[in-house]
């Protein structure tokens, strides 16, 4: 049994969302909030990122969990033929690691979401499942769009 | 905006003459000394070396892999491109990979690429610095740049005196070696083993799944250091005067500190650690899922 983003998002909801910062923190938070020039890089990976959830919840909506590496596989296989020669090479070449990258961290998942069943509030795990998730978004969008912008 | 083109024997064409064919170059393009320059490549062997002349010179092979050699833009904005023979380029025990040295003014604003090259990037302080393979080892040393930006796939990566003010290193399943960063640092790691030493760190963040971390620093006051795995080792060793403070925590791991007392959970596995410092104390924290956790007081 696995949770699904609705009891993942419902659990998160239930957690408290206002608490008083300690004092020592103040600086830290303010030297966070200032302005700095990671934004455009922030803003692309928030994309790419968006992208890649998109695909995912495409993918289980349909498939069990266990399909995903193959998911990426069969995107990869679906948009190779309008690559062109080096994107492809790229990509080959990236699709091994990325794939391994992606059953690992489908491991660390599955382990979280049997922990979770068992320690259903717990913070800890919840924002562990969540990064895992985010993780798994962003590993298909690098098997998509492998460093190959300008080859 | 001038262009060249090399165009070079096709793969089929070099297999039906026979023996092995690769081009010697050497390019040189006058260049402002902080103009942004690309290069990409899909595989060989390169090095980029900052120079103090307002030009940029590629010289070596090119291998029989390469279709064109492409060089296009202005002295202030230049990109150099190998682009690859079309097809399945067959490997043969005759064939000859590129071999390229590209000599760059100090201060350019570099982006580089490469599928499955290796890449030995040095001496450089411009802007920015961005450097991405797939599978190529990438070897970065005396680069002092504002922005770096260093990814790998399973690419091994390994930096030596690479000091930026912001710094991200990323790989999947290589292993990143990093010697003498500063500033805020930013390391990401899929099954990828982590070994940094860096001073000045204002800021830190890692994420790893199940690659080890092990990070020697020296922070600043008041600095940020944030680190999170899922079943890998964490490792932290701290140079600093003041107690920090550390929230720790870990589901089913193990926690081993030179500060404060580790609590062990009341039942089942677990452990966290809470250090209150001073004011304008360090700031740590770290999760793990099942990693073990260590924070050192570095000697």
């Amino acid at each position: 049994m696995t949770i699904d983003d609705r009891e993942l998002d419902r659990r998160l909801e239930a957690l408290t969302r206002e608490v008083d910062a300690d004092e020592a923190l103040w600086p830290g938070i303010e030297r966070r909030l200032r302005p700095t020039r990671r934004w455009p890089a922030i803003s692309a990976t928030a994309a790419a990122v968006f992208f890649g959830v998109m695909l995912a919840s495409l993918a289980l909506f349909d498939r069990e969990t266990s399909d995903g590496p193959r998911f990426v596989q069969d995107n990869t296989e679906a948009m190779r033929s309008a690559a062109v020669e080096s994107f492809a090479v790229s990509r080959t070449e990236a699709a091994g690691p990325l794939e391994k990258a992606w059953q690992d961290n489908q491991v660390a998942i599955e382990q979280l979401e049997q922990a979770l069943q068992g320690d259903p509030d717990n913070p800890l795990l919840l924002e562990f499942l969540s990064e895992a998730r985010l993780r798994q978004a962003r590993l298909i969008q690098r098997g998509l769009f492998p460093p190959e912008r300008s080859i | 905006m001038k262009a060249i083109t090399t165009t070079l024997f096709t793969a089929g064409l070099l297999a039906a003459a026979g023996p092995t064919w690769a081009e010697e170059v050497r390019e040189v393009r006058d260049a402002a000394p902080d103009a942004r320059i690309e290069f990409s490549a899909v595989t060989g062997d390169f090095t980029v070396v900052g120079h103090d002349a307002a030009e940029f010179v590629l010289e070596g092979r090119l291998g029989d892999d390469v279709e064109e050699l492409v060089i296009e833009g202005d002295s202030d904005n230049w990109r150099i491109e190998l682009e690859p023979v079309e097809g399945n380029f067959e490997w043969g025990s005759n064939h000859r990979s590129s071999e390229l040295t590209l000599y760059v003014p100090r201060a350019s604003d570099l982006e580089l690429e490469t599928v499955s090259g290796d890449m030995s990037v040095r001496d450089l302080s411009g802007p920015a610095l961005e450097v991405e393979s797939v599978s190529g080892d990438l070897e970065l040393s005396a680069i002092d740049s504002a922005e770096i930006d260093i990814q790998t796939v399973s690419g091994d990566i390994q930096a030596d005196a690479v000091a930026g003010e912001e710094s991200d290193f990323e790989s999947v399943s290589g292993d990143l070696t990093i010697r003498g960063a500063r500033g805020r640092i930013d390391v990401q790691a899929v099954s990828g083993h982590v070994d940094l030493e860096a001073t000045e760190v204002s800021d830190f963040e890692s994420e790893t799944v199940s690659g080890d971390l092990k990070a020697r620093l020296s922070p600043t006051p008041g600095a940020t250091l944030s680190l999170s795995s899922h079943s890998g080792s964490l490792e932290l060793h701290l140079a600093v005067g003041d107690t920090p403070r550390i929230r720790a925590e870990t589901y089913s791991g193990r926690i081993e500190s030179d500060f404060g007392e580790v609590e062990e959970a009341g039942f089942g596995p677990g452990a966290s650690l809470r250090v209150d410092g001073g004011s304008g104390a360090v700031e740590v924290e770290a999760q793990t899922f099942s990693g073990s956790l260590t924070i050192r007081r570095a000697d």
